[in-house]
C-alpha cells in the first residue's frame, strides 16, 4: 500500500475510533482539495517525528469547537475557554495517538508532540514542496472539522535520530518508603 | 470512603475522567496529579486512604510505566489497585506494563466511553467500599 493510502486509512480509523467512542457518531468524510486560500479561525496542530515526519492539523470553527468539548465532558460551554482549548488539544491527541499505533505495525512509525493550538481571524497555512498533503472533512449532525495531514517518508536508516526519553532519576521505592515512615505513629 | 487518584499530565483528561467518576454515582473524592513523581508525593502521603489509582503513560518527569514499577516494590502500596488509562495499547506495552506491576489491576485504551471506564473501575471500587 502507498504511503499516502496509509496516512489517509490510519486517519479515518483513527477519526472514527475517535467520534464513535467519545460522541457515539460515525463521522461523514469528504476527501477535499487543498485550498491555501482557505481561512480558519481555530487550528490545532501535532508533530510528528520519526520515519513518517510532518503536522496533522485540525480546523475547527469556534462554535464547533466548543460542541466537541461540551460533549466530551458532557456539560455546556459557553465561549472558548482554556477548557476548550485543552479539550480540542486532547481530541488531536487520540487522533495522532491512533494514527501512531496503526502506522506503527507497517513499518512507519513516528512519535508525537504535545499539541498546539492557535486561534484568530483569517489564519492560512502554507505547504512546503517537499511534502505530501492530505485534507480531509469529517462531518456529523452536530459539528464539523477538517484535517489536514502535512508529511514526508524518510528513507529507513535516514530519518531524525529519536531522543530517548530520559528515564527519571528518582527512585520511586525509596521516596515512597520514606513518605510512609513519616506518616507512621512512631515516626 | 477511599479515595481515587488520577495521574495524567493532561488536565483535561484528568477532568474528564473525574465527570465520568461523578456522573457515574461515584462518591469517592477524587486527587489529583500531574506526572509519576507527583503522584509519589501523594500517594506515599494519602496510601492508608486511597482505594485506586487511574494512571497514563506518557508523562513528563516520570513515565507511569516508571510509577507503576516502584509501586510494585513498595508493600504498603503494592496491593492498591491500578488501571492504566492510556492511548498506548499495543500488545507490547500491555506486555511492559503487566512485566512492572504484576498486580495491574485493569487497563482502559485511550478514547474510552464513560461505561468503558465504569465497568472497570467499578468492581473495584465496590470491594473497596
Amino acid at each position: 500500500m502507498e504511503l499516502n493510502d496509509m496516512i489517509k486509512t490510519a486517519l479515518r480509523e483513527s477519526v472514527h475510533e475517535a467520534m464513535t467512542t467519545l460522541f457515539s457518531m460515525t463521522p461523514q468524510i469528504t476527501e477535499m482539495e487543498l485550498d491555501l486560500s482557505r481561512e480558519y479561525t481555530l487550528i490545532c496542530s501535532l508533530g510528528m517525528v520519526g520515519r513518517v515526519e510532518g503536522n496533522i492539523l485540525i480546523t475547527f470553527t469556534g462554535e464547533h469547537a466548543c460542541c466537541i468539548v461540551a460533549k466530551m465532558l458532557d456539560m455546556e460551554i459557553r465561549g472558548f475557554t482554556p477548557d476548550v482549548s485543552d479539550g480540542v488539544c486532547e481530541f488531536l491527541n487520540m487522533i495522532g495517538g491512533g494514527m501512531k499505533t496503526r502506522l506503527a505495525v507497517l513499518n512507519h512509525d513516528f512519535d508525537i508532540n504535545i499539541p498546539l493550538v492557535v486561534e484568530g481571524n483569517s489564519l492560512n497555512f502554507f505547504q512546503r514542496k517537499d511534502m505530501s498533503v492530505i485534507h480531509t472533512g469529517f462531518t456529523c449532525k452536530d459539528f464539523g472539522f477538517e484535517t489536514i495531514v502535512i508529511f514526508k517518508l524518510h528513507e529507513e536508516g535516514t530519518q531524525p535520530k529519536k531522543q530517548a526519553l530520559p528515564k527519571s532519576n528518582v527512585d520511586t521505592a525509596g521516596m515512597l518508603n520514606r513518605l510512609i515512615k513519616d506518616d507512621s505513629p512512631n515516626a | 470512603m477511599k479515595k481515587i487518584l488520577v495521574v495524567d499530565d493532561a488536565s483535561f483528561q484528568r477532568t474528564m475522567i473525574i465527570r465520568i467518576i461523578q456522573k457515574a454515582g461515584f462518591e469517592n473524592e477524587v486527587l489529583e496529579a500531574v506526572d509519576g513523581e507527583a503522584a509519589i508525593q501523594v500517594l506515599g502521603t494519602n496510601f492508608r486512604n486511597i482505594g485506586l489509582v487511574l494512571c497514563d503513560w506518557n508523562m513528563p518527569r516520570m513515565t507511569g510505566l516508571e510509577f507503576i514499577e516502584g509501586v510494585a516494590k513498595v508493600p504498603s502500596v503494592a496491593n492498591i489497585p491500578i488501571v492504566m488509562v492510556t492511548a498506548l495499547w499495543t500488545g507490547e506495552k500491555i506486555k511492559a506494563a503487566y512485566a512492572a506491576h504484576s498486580n495491574l489491576a485493569g487497563y482502559v485504551k485511550k478514547p474510552f466511553t464513560p461505561d468503558q471506564l465504569k465497568t472497570v473501575i467499578e468492581p473495584i471500587l465496590q470491594r473497596q467500599n
